[in-house]
């Protein structure tokens, strides 16, 4: 042997000796003697002993950025310049102390083999899988002079369009939109997947979408979990529904599917799909004719409660409500009147709902429910959607101007997205809208001018959006698609670049989340692995490239620091909002928004002032100015296919890592025990499930968690399996949405399918 | 002092925040996990995947309340046994049983990997690492609790549902002298697991739409 | 098995050229320089810049999941992840050989091309500066580290079936013919 391992093992390991060697290199002359590569002399030898005693820490402050009600303020903990673990920050009661199962498997996210770690082109063109590994510099300057050209031959930058999504919800990722801001008028996908009808049920009953604070939640009487599911997917939500609980609070659960927060309920009521508007107005009926409503606060704070009532009268039929929704009517009322009486109460709605082609009619409803029984504006009350009232930062990363000359869209003018609107002044031009929920469509269909670029940032469209087989045609006509992810994935296969973009941790961000009321800062917790870089760097870099080419291109500072980038988003709103005098006072810890309760003022801001049963608004844009029942979308095939989200992933986020697959491996379908005798499905085996838009294989689980008529799988994007439940959705529209984020939504539970065994 | 983990079936979703918690502390190996969420009356209750044998006290019955699928949960990492089956079987003294607190450790220093514990278990705790040719297994993060933090999955829980407790203390009576109940789930083995458990319910009304 | 001997004397220069070759290709960012460095394997190989990188970044880059990922942690550890349990072994490796790692954390340390280059630099003071301070620790980092995993790092990228490349597979049965000599010529019975 010419060496002995046990002496290396104790050199490494010993303090002492490790010591004594390290000062005999300096002495042996190897240090000036190494002939130089990537790894380097070092000439300041660090004789401290790193690998001995007790874990020592270095700590920064992050937040999770998904696109979540919980909002986790993290605490990250660092050794050596390497991510070791991280935890819920205890400083937020929200948070307290504790991530949940995808925060917790972030350390691998980080470091996964599978990130994303060059910029690379394919060059073999799109889907080929021929990669060349690319600078930087390279990516960006085939970019910017493929902006360049478009404006050329265009005369405008229309032909450039972005579709970015809730990949990231840090406040410093609007500069994505930033950068398209600043190279002219571009082409947008607007609107969003995920809650725009509600969104617009909220803003036309009470011209805000505005939630009470979760936490509150521990003190209502009485709390109906309409079709949410906080026991998967609002896991902190949790402790504030079950101290109610302790207390003696009725919590009840309204939903078609016997959900993990159903099984922790005091009553669950299982409705038929698509029928929870009108359950919420025969209950309203009932509070009314038992006289339980609140006059008081209806005479001071409504308007159109007369027209209502009438409404209820003349059109809502108890036997019927009950025959639609499937629910006996004693139950019915006695629910109604118990919510009635105990005050205060609450109801949580939840987003699925509104996923529906009636979907905004029923925000509305339950709404008004709330409202009828004067919960609204009350501490521990409220109808519950979301909210963005802690969302007033100055988006600079966003508002950047227009290049001098920049010619645009002269159509009608869209609304920007739910959570950033650009104010100012009226400009000639604006941008073009395109519906992001039929996102394969509209580009294909886009002329005058085409739309040649496509750049995609955090959003997994073949992942997320709908009708996959159109979206590969939309991709491949395209003269550039950029991919800027974190991970390869099916987008990132018709991608012509990929970009590679670094995680929460190896970037500074500010986070707030639209359900509680807490604010964190995130701070840089390791330097950025491999060669990537977070959005507003790579904005910065295609600014420099643009102006190379062509000065006065591109108005985005040329280069940035995320950290003065996220400093630039504070102002004295936040200040005042978070009770804090600086930015700084967040490396302590997250802080929450001093308490207001919403609407307790009377105020709303309504064209009346006042909460609106009767809204000329919902007239004026959906046909009718009352929440009146709307018929769900009639089926078109055997089974209703309901697509929630899966605790295991958050959208095409988590579920591709490692570490969930050892809790969670694979899909499947949940399907009704007589269902699955009818169609001869055992458990276990592997079934079709297929329709009009595709067809998939997965094992099936039989449960009577699901109702007759209805199979279930989980939204979720799976490394190494090919499974997509959105291959089975079309992109037909909920009723509610273009009022405020600029496209309806997608009725996406409206799905029918058939299966087979196979 | 005997640590002990009391679970609460009663409020647990089953999200296996604390399983992943264990693996950000400890960053175990794909496929090992020191901590498993088990569905109450599923059929991998009675097997443990991760052993190299089926233990040998097998779980006795599953519980006897049939449960929907999915929705109430026992989370188990190691039971850190009063007579643990380890301790008594490890060749080279890498489990000890800490005698202030009762903490069953395991060391993976020490570990030649004989994988006796392993066989010997009869929960499944300690765990085969095939590629590193040792065992492991769940030390109630003895390490952080010296450090006066809880464990991980203790403070991972969103809604409390796992609780460090002191069998010998008397505020934990009630739990102290009942035997391990809620699956019956080795109640006659000899280690005296520690781990007590608040058994899960079905909510007091159910409605469920009528076939057809 | 005479033969055997003769290339296992393999003249120094030419042991310090190969290694350093190996490190080269395995740290090259772009067609040009990679293709500089295959070409002086001597391979004979008419094989076009974007060909070769194409096949390169199939087999160990990406952006889609590499045949072969090039990081130790991937084949010690039997994770999908980077800078675990061995990358941090091999940082304490380096520290203790006197190196430092400008991106370090960026890069991990055990990736392939930088172990190759500490290898090539650790060789380099012995065969050309004549100090033998390291030697053991050499010895050491290919017995204990570099044979515990390129082995196996080139089996996986052997056994892909689906287009193999020629251009590949030579380069890394140069690999590991490089790490058979460098096991044998230092004398340590198998």
């Amino acid at each position: 042997m010419s060496y002995s391992k046990e002496k290396v093992d104790t050199l490494l390991h010993n303090g002492i000796s490790r010591r004594n060697f390290l000062k005999g290199l300096a002495a042996s002359g190897v240090l000036s003697s190494f002939p130089g590569g990537l790894l380097e002399a070092n000439e300041d030898l660090n004789t401290k002993i790193p690998y001995l005693g007790e874990k020592s820490y270095e700590t920064f402050r992050n937040a999770c950025p998904r696109n979540c009600y919980d909002t986790c303020s993290i605490k990250t903990f660092v050794k050596d310049g390497v991510m070791q673990f991280i935890e819920g920050a205890q400083e937020s009661t929200y948070t307290r102390g504790g991530c949940c199962v995808k925060g917790n498997s972030y350390v691998k996210r980080v470091y996964s083999a599978r990130r994303l770690k060059y910029p690379m082109l394919q060059v073999g063109g799109k889907g080929s899988g021929q990669w060349k590994r690319i600078s930087w510099d390279d990516a960006m300057e085939i970019i910017a002079k493929k902006l360049l050209e478009i404006k050329k031959d265009d005369g405008t930058m229309l032909g450039a369009a972005l579709t970015k999504y809730s990949g990231n919800f840090g406040i410093t990722h609007y500069g994505i939109e930033g950068m398209f801001n600043s190279i002219g008028y571009t082409t947008r996908l607007a609107g969003t997947p995920c809650w725009p009808a509600g969104i617009d049920a909220q803003n036309l009953d009470m011209g805000n979408m505005w939630c009470n604070d979760p936490e509150e939640m521990k003190d209502s009487k009485f709390i109906i979990l309409w079709g949410v599911n906080p026991a998967s997917n609002s896991v902190h939500s949790m402790k504030y529904i079950y101290e109610a609980k302790k207390k003696g609070a009725k919590v009840v659960v309204i939903d078609p599917v016997f959900t993990e927060m159903a099984s922790k309920s005091t009553q669950y009521i299982q409705i038929k799909t698509g029928t929870d508007g009108l359950l919420a107005l025969g209950m309203q009926k009932i509070i009314i004719d038992a006289k339980l409503h609140d006059q008081k606060w209806l005479d001071a704070n409504s308007k159109g409660f007369k027209e209502l009532k009438e409404y209820l009268d003349k059109d809502i039929k108890l036997d019927d409500v009950s025959k639609v929704t499937g629910i006996p009517l004693e139950m019915i009322k006695e629910l109604a009147l118990s919510f009635a009486k105990a005050k205060p109460a609450t109801i949580w709605m939840g987003y699925g709902m509104q996923r529906h082609t009636n979907g905004g009619s029923m925000i509305r409803a339950i709404d008004a429910l709330v409202a009828v029984t004067g919960n609204v504006g009350k501490y521990a009350g409220g109808a519950r959607y979301g909210h963005l009232s802690t969302w007033g930062f100055n988006y600079a990363a966003l508002s950047m101007p227009k290049p001098e000359g920049s010619v645009g869209y002269t159509g009608p003018e869209g609304a920007k997205g739910e959570f950033a609107q650009v104010g100012g002044e009226k400009a000639a031009y604006t941008d073009r809208f395109l519906n992001i929920n039929k996102t394969a469509r509209e580009l294909l269909n886009s002329k005058d001018p085409k739309v040649r670029l496509l750049w995609v940032a955090c959003k997994n469209p073949f992942a997320q959006d709908f009708d996959r087989n159109q979206l590969i045609r939309a991709f491949k006509q395209l003269d550039m698609v950029v991919v800027a992810d974190q991970f390869f994935n099916e987008t990132a296969k018709w991608a012509d670049i990929v970009l590679p973009v670094a995680t929460q941790f190896e970037e500074n961000d500010v986070n707030v989340s639209y359900w509680h009321y807490w604010l964190s800062l995130n701070e840089q917790a390791i330097k950025p692995i491999f060669e990537v870089k977070s959005d507003v760097q790579i904005a910065a870099l295609l600014s420099k490239h643009m102006n190379k080419l062509e000065k006065g291109s591109c108005t985005f500072p040329q280069s940035v620091d995320t950290k003065e980038m996220t400093i630039k988003e504070f102002n004295p709103g936040i200040y005042t909002q978070f009770g804090i005098k600086s930015w700084e006072e967040l490396k302590n810890g997250p802080v929450k928004a001093k308490a207001v309760i919403p609407y307790a003022d009377g105020k709303f801001q309504t064209p009346s002032g006042k909460y609106e049963f009767y809204s000329e608004k919902a007239l004026e844009l959906f046909g009718s100015a009352l929440p009146k029942y709307l018929e769900v979308r009639k089926p078109y095939d055997k089974f209703r296919m309901t697509s929630p989200h899966s605790r295991w992933s958050l959208h095409s986020q988590f579920q591709n890592l490692e570490w969930m697959e050892d809790v969670h491996p694979e899909p499947s379908v949940y399907i009704n025990p007589d269902d699955a005798k009818m169609k001869m499905v055992n458990e276990g085996d592997t079934v079709a499930v297929f329709n009009k838009q595709g067809l998939l294989r997965l094992k099936a689980k039989i449960t009577d968690n699901v109702q007759p008529g209805t199979v279930l799988m989980y939204e979720q994007w799976y490394n190494n399996n090919i499974y997509n439940v959105n291959e089975l959705v079309d992109d037909t529209s909920s009723d509610m949405g273009a009022f405020k984020t600029g496209a309806p939504g997608v009725a996406l539970h409206d799905t029918f399918v058939n299966f087979r065994k196979i | 002092m005997q640590k002990a983990f009391l679970v609460d079936g009663s409020i647990c979703l089953g999200c296996n925040t604390c399983a992943m918690a264990c693996k950000n502390q400890y960053h175990q190996d794909t496929g090992i996990l020191w901590r498993k969420v088990r569905e109450v009356g599923a059929e991998d209750y009675l097997i443990d995947n991760n052993n190299i044998l089926p233990t040998l006290v097998s779980y006795q019955k599953a519980p006897k309340v049939k449960m929907p699928m999915e929705r109430f949960y026992f989370s188990l990492a190691c039971n850190h046994c009063e007579n643990p089956a380890c301790v008594a079987i490890c060749p080279v003294g890498a489990h000890t049983k800490d005698p202030e607190t009762g903490i069953c450790k395991h060391d993976q220093t020490i570990c030649i990997g004989c994988g006796g514990c392993v066989k010997a278990c009869p929960f499944g705790a300690s765990k085969f690492n095939a590629k590193m040719g040792q065992a492991e297994k769940c030390s109630m993060c003895w390490e952080r609790q010296a450090d006066g933090k809880t464990t991980a999955c203790v403070q991972a829980c969103p809604v409390g549902a796992i609780a460090i407790i002191d069998l010998h203390d008397p505020k934990y009576k009630e739990y102290a002298n009942a035997s391990p109940v809620g699956i019956d789930y080795a109640i006659n083995a000899e280690t005296h697991p520690s781990t007590r458990f608040i058994l899960p319910s079905m909510p007091k009304e159910i409605y469920r739409q009528p076939k057809g | 098995m005479k033969n055997k001997i003769e290339e296992n004397a393999l003249p120094l220069s030419k042991r310090l050229q190969m290694s350093k070759t190996l490190r080269d290709i395995f740290t090259s960012q772009d067609s040009h320089a990679l293709k500089i460095a295959f070409d002086a394997l001597k391979s004979k190989m008419a094989i076009s810049e974007e060909s070769l990188e194409s096949d390169f970044n199939r087999y160990f880059i990406g952006p889609l999941s590499p045949i072969a990922d090039p990081f130790s942690s991937i084949y010690l550890d039997n994770l999908d992840q980077v800078m675990s349990k061995s990358t941090l072994k091999v940082r304490a490796l380096y520290e203790t050989m006197g190196f430092t790692f400008p991106q370090q954390n960026q890069i991990p340390d055990d990736h392939i091309g930088i172990e190759l280059d500490a290898y090539y630099q650790l060789l380099y003071i012995e065969e050309v500066k004549n100090i033998d301070y390291l030697r053991e620790l050499r010895h050491y980092f290919l017995h204990e580290h570099l044979n515990l995993w390129i082995p196996l790092f080139i089996e996986r990228a052997l056994a892909c079936n689906e287009e193999p490349s020629t251009a590949m597979v030579y380069i890394l049965t140069q690999l590991k013919s490089f790490l058979i000599r460098e096991t044998n010529t230092q004398g340590v019975p198998a």
